[in-house]
């Protein structure tokens, strides 16, 4: 059993080791989907947001931790 | 294969083996630890179990991913790989800059070993149960994270085959030398290696995902590589600013 919760703890922290990072990049990929399912929007733009977006999230992910540490 | 083809295949390789070298050196370290203070009998059985159950995964799973339809698969496989490429890369800035510490096999390898000792104190009897118990933990804990890549650099354009040989050479690659050193492989550039993957997978994660909706990526295929540079540079840079910004935090 403790093997279990350990393979879905491991599981878990594989995609979720950082929740606003994580959360950050779902509602980013929404986004993308709503603006070129949902609005029709030129494809092209979701593509390009996407790219920036990511990049955009990781410094402040890095920014982040970074202050974290310092602080702590 | 044609020159575009080799343009995602050469990356789903790479992507893999990299990936694979890091996972495969960790468990590695564990399997070591269990053979060298319980013998080496353990460490095989728990190992062999392990690569059983995940061979059985892949083998029960693999055909699913046929019945998915093409732009479904992209998008979920690209989320994970954005989810799971990202979160490395975080962490490979991060240790480049010297915010967190590196990845100390040795010291893993000596954490390992103390645990097992102790766990002989108390339980000798069901010893070598425990250690193949660690072993297998090991191996499944790290074999899935692999067999997850391979899926995910594989699974978008019919490259499972590809990925999963790049795997396979990095299991190879790390088993010859591990048993060559026979010592923990804490010489692996492990950190330059997850920054690469760190790369690589978010490059594939917004390629897949991007594709799943709608977008036609100018280039097609060799936008793949443009968007590891991207990444790359972006990585680099913000591992620098941090460094240095670090540096000046400093009285």
């Amino acid at each position: 059993m403790s093997l279990l919760k350990e393979i879905a703890a491991e599981l878990f922290s594989m995609f979720m080791a950082d929740a606003r990072l994580s959360g950050s990049i779902l509602a980013l990929v929404l986004a993308v989907a709503v603006l070129n399912l949902g609005l029709g929007v030129n494809p092209m733009f979701g593509g390009a947001l996407l790219s920036l977006g990511c990049l955009g999230i990781l410094a402040e992910a890095t920014a982040r931790e970074t202050g974290k540490r310092r602080g702590s | 294969m044609d020159t575009v083809s080799w343009g995602v295949a050469a990356p789903a390789i790479g992507a893999a083996f990299a990936a694979s070298v890091v996972e495969v050196v960790e468990a590695f370290t564990i399997v070591l630890a269990v053979g060298t203070l319980r013998g080496w009998r353990p460490a095989c059985a728990g190992t062999l179990a392990a690569l059983a159950v995940l061979a059985l995964l892949v083998i029960v799973l693999g055909p699913l991913l046929d019945r998915i339809p093409i732009s479904a698969l992209q998008i979920a496989v690209g989320v994970l790989l954005l989810l799971f490429g990202m979160g490395w890369l975080r962490k490979a800035v991060l240790r480049s800059a010297g915010v967190i510490p590196l990845h100390d096999e040795a010291a893993i390898f000596a954490a390992e070993s103390e645990e097992l000792s102790h766990q002989a104190a108390s339980k000798d009897r069901s010893l070598n149960w425990i250690a193949g118990l660690t072993a297998f933990k090991a191996v499944l804990l790290e074999g899935l994270e692999v067999v997850f890549i391979v899926i995910a650099v594989g699974a978008g354009r019919g490259l499972l085959w590809p990925a999963a040989l790049g795997a396979a050479g990095a299991c190879v690659a790390v088993l010859v030398v591990g048993v060559l050193v026979h010592k923990p492989l804490s010489r692996v550039p492990e950190n330059t290696l997850k920054f690469g993957v760190g790369v690589m997978l978010s490059a594939f994660g917004v390629f897949w995902t991007g594709e799943g909706l709608g977008v036609e990526w100018p280039g097609h295929d060799l936008m793949l590589l443009g968007l590891a540079v991207v990444f790359l540079v972006a990585g680099m840079g913000l591992a620098n600013r941090l460094r240095q910004s670090s540096m000046e935090a400093k009285p």
